[in-house]
């Protein structure tokens, strides 16, 4: 019996070459490089990469080409497809609850070229699944949020314009205005919107390093052991966190909605300060700009922007923002592991039926197509 | 009965692809106590190369009765105790090869004579969509037009069934009921097949019929026919027949059938052709032909040869044709009525009757 197809999208894998040769020992595996959308669906259409069972995609700046993955290329996936395992740790840009309702409510067999087809309660072909690799950026993520945390506290944005600006008094008024207005994090409260396994190890490194107080907000609470770890404490309410926190910290998937509207940023405490390695969207960005025009915020530090890649002029120019370009996630080890992470999910998934990192399989049990 | 030591309880084990169909089971578990009647859930493993559906053969080795759709104890020695295998699919092609089939004598049942009703109604369906011009009915209200003057709609060309006549090649459960219907809207019906019913008795369905359908005497047709050699299907076939129902089983003898002479013999009605058995019945390149130069006014395919049907096959395209994917015999009664022929059978066996739907070997169905 022929080997069943993996679709690889993008480059050449360049590190993890052993488990790329047990991945080719069990897979064939379909090229599709780097197509533009309508190139990516007429193949789709022609069934040009045959019946994969699964797709992987090893990195972020590859792979990518043929944009977000609404129900338009879903659709068009076979029917054989169970798995996307992808670099990366977000997935706005992929609509992972229509992936998981991509299965069939019926169990069909074919006997002598008739169909079988038997109803079933849940889906006798579920969805597919679909895979991320935060855990294989988690440390680069969390290392740039304990950036961009200092920065808000120490204004190090301010002091390092300054220094490249090569202005001697731009220089000295930075030198001698900045302590005035900056704290150590130690002992302060740092606020974390979403725990996952990000949020979580930004929480280890600022409290063991940084001697911070954590506080979390997450639609569940964590066990006891996991909050005593951290010396976190729940706020069940996210505005409570936000009128508790000196710096509040974004680190929750992009589900379609903001998590902090300008209803929820009017109650952050007065003088606290935003960071956000999450996603853009899912911050107001305008009620963030009238915040610290204001200075009911004292300042930010941004990774990611509401209208990637552009960023928004008025934070640009604020020296008490720190902006990155979307590089939290970006070093060798976290791509090195998107890499390992996508063939391990897709190995882990076909060998024993569940998959390392998945992100939606509250929906694939549930859908009832 | 009733504290009695386990080994006096025969066991039936079900092994199918959907979940235990519990009210059906129970009421079978109340109706024959000294039965023991298990499920296995049979479910497509989730692992790629391996998309054989995997069942332990242990399950096999205590039971006397199985039903199935095609999961079979290796061999012999897996089911010492096995006498009775039910399948839930309408034939047995699938597992003609499997030792169990070729290597034993366990009887073999079948679940055919519930297809009938459902496919009947796509026979008379398919038929009527062409002959009362449906598909440009069906286009000109997508336009939202009503216009009577339209002569696209050929409505006026329509010629009802009633004395029209139906040659149904292959009298068995299927072709019984479409009979019944054909009847019912006014048509003849004249009957074939592979041997000669000429008593009463054999004229008889012996099968299993579900309530209120079919021809369970053999009343129906008007007249038999018979024989598998060609000089015997020609005379049927000039029998003046307007639409001739395909429904002979696909064996050896019936590969082919229908071929260019044959088709040319039912030009001369230019008779309508429905084939709801097997694609392979049919020459197609010989049907392709006779449809093309009107040697046959239309035909109503739910099977071709190959399936799936290839895209560049020019049967898709020609107007006075129907397809559908092989799907006129699925529907919603199918479980249920899978399991009243096991029960008619489960019936018969406790009182040491003679079981329907039998299996002989030597005939492949």
């Amino acid at each position: 019996m022929s080997k069943p197809i993996v679709l690889h999208l993008g480059d050449d894998i360049k590190w993890n070459h052993e488990l790329y040769a047990t991945l080719q020992s069990k897979f064939t595996i379909v090229r599709s490089h780097s197509i533009s959308r309508s190139e990516f669906i007429a193949a789709l259409k022609s069934r040009r990469f045959g019946d994969f069972v699964a797709m992987y995609r090893p990195f972020w700046n590859t792979g990518g080409e043929m944009g977000n993955w609404d129900d338009e290329l879903i659709s068009l996936l076979p029917k054989s497809c169970k798995i996307y395992a992808s670099a990366g740790a977000g997935f706005d840009w992929v609509d992972t609850r229509r992936l998981a309702q991509s299965g069939t409510a019926f169990s069909l067999t074919i006997i002598n070229e008739a169909p079988y087809p038997f109803p079933t309660d849940t889906p006798a072909t579920p969805g597919i699944v679909y895979c991320n690799a935060a855990a294989a950026c988690t440390e680069s993520v969390a290392d740039a949020a304990i950036w961009l945390i200092l920065s808000t506290f120490r204004a190090f944005s301010w002091s390092s314009t300054a220094a490249r600006s090569l202005s001697v008094p731009r220089f000295q008024d930075a030198n001698r205005n900045i302590a005035a207005v900056t704290h150590n994090p130690n002992g302060y409260a740092l606020g974390i919107v979403g725990l996952g396994k990000i949020g979580y190890r930004i929480a280890q490194k600022a409290s063991v390093a940084f001697g911070m107080k954590i506080l979390y907000n997450d639609i569940r609470r964590m066990p006891t052991d996991i909050e005593e770890s951290i010396s976190a404490t729940f706020h069940e309410k996210l505005d409570d966190l936000l009128a508790a926190a000196d710096c509040t910290l974004v680190a929750t998937p992009f589900g379609g909605d903001k998590v902090l509207q300008a209803s929820n940023i009017a109650r952050m405490k007065k003088g606290s300060r935003l960071v956000n390695i999450a996603r853009g969207k899912l911050i107001d960005e305008d009620a963030l700009v009238a915040a610290l025009e204001s200075g009911q915020l004292v300042s930010a530090g941004l990774d990611v922007h509401y209208d990637e890649p552009r960023v928004n002029a008025k934070l640009a120019a604020m020296p008490n923002v720190e902006l990155l370009a979307h590089t939290a996630g970006a070093s060798v080890e976290s791509h090195i592991g998107f890499e390992r992470l996508g063939m391990e999910n897709i190995l882990g998934f076909f060998e024993t039926g569940k998959a390392v990192t998945p992100v939606n399989a509250q929906w694939i049990k549930e859908s009832k197509l | 009965m009733g504290g009695g030591p386990d080994s006096k309880k025969e066991k039936l084990l079900c092994v199918l692809p959907f979940q235990e169909p519990t009210k059906i089971l129970d009421r079978l578990r109340k109706k024959f106590p000294d039965l023991e009647i298990s499920f296995y859930h049979l479910k497509y493993a989730e692992v790629a190369w391996k998309t054989v559906k995997e069942v332990p053969k242990e399950i096999f080795k205590d039971i006397t009765i199985l039903v199935t759709l095609s999961a079979l104890p290796p061999q012999q020695s897996d089911a010492p105790k096995l006498e009775l295998i039910h399948f839930f699919s309408a034939g047995t092609n699938h597992v003609q090869n499997h030792p169990m089939y070729k290597d034993t004598d366990i009887t073999l049942t079948t679940s055919s004579g519930i297809h009938g009703p459902q496919i009947a109604e796509w026979v008379l369906m398919t038929a009527l969509v062409q002959s009362h011009r449906y598909n440009t009915l069906y286009e000109m209200q997508k336009k939202k037009n009503w216009d009577k003057n339209d002569t696209e709609g050929d409505y006026h060309k329509v010629r009802d069934l009633v004395g029209q006549r139906l040659g149904v090649l292959g009298y068995g459960s299927i072709g019984r009921q479409v009979a019944r219907v054909a009847k019912a809207m006014g048509m003849d019906v004249i009957a074939y097949t592979a041997s000669p019913k000429d008593t009463p008795e054999k004229k008889k369905d012996a099968g299993f019929i579900v309530p209120h359908t079919g021809d369970p005497d053999g009343s129906i047709p008007s007249a038999w026919y018979s024989g598998l050699d060609k000089p015997s299907l020609h005379n049927f076939l000039s029998q003046d027949i307007d639409m001739l129902l395909v429904s002979v089983p696909l064996t050896p003898q019936t590969k082919h059938f229908l071929s260019t002479a044959e088709l040319s013999i039912l030009g001369q009605r230019h008779a309508f052709i429905s084939n709801i058995a097997r694609g392979q019945i049919v020459d197609t390149p010989a049907l392709v032909s006779a449809l093309k130069d009107g040697t046959l006014r239309g035909a109503a395919l739910d099977v071709t040869d190959p399936e799936p049907l290839p895209k560049d096959s020019e049967l898709w395209d020609l107007p006075n044709v129907t397809i559908t994917p092989h799907i006129s015999g699925v529907g919603q009664a199918y479980t249920e009525r899978a399991f009243q022929v096991l029960e008619v059978n489960l019936e018969r066996r406790m009182k040491g009757e003679k079981l329907i739907n039998v299996v002989r070997r030597d005939r492949g169905y």
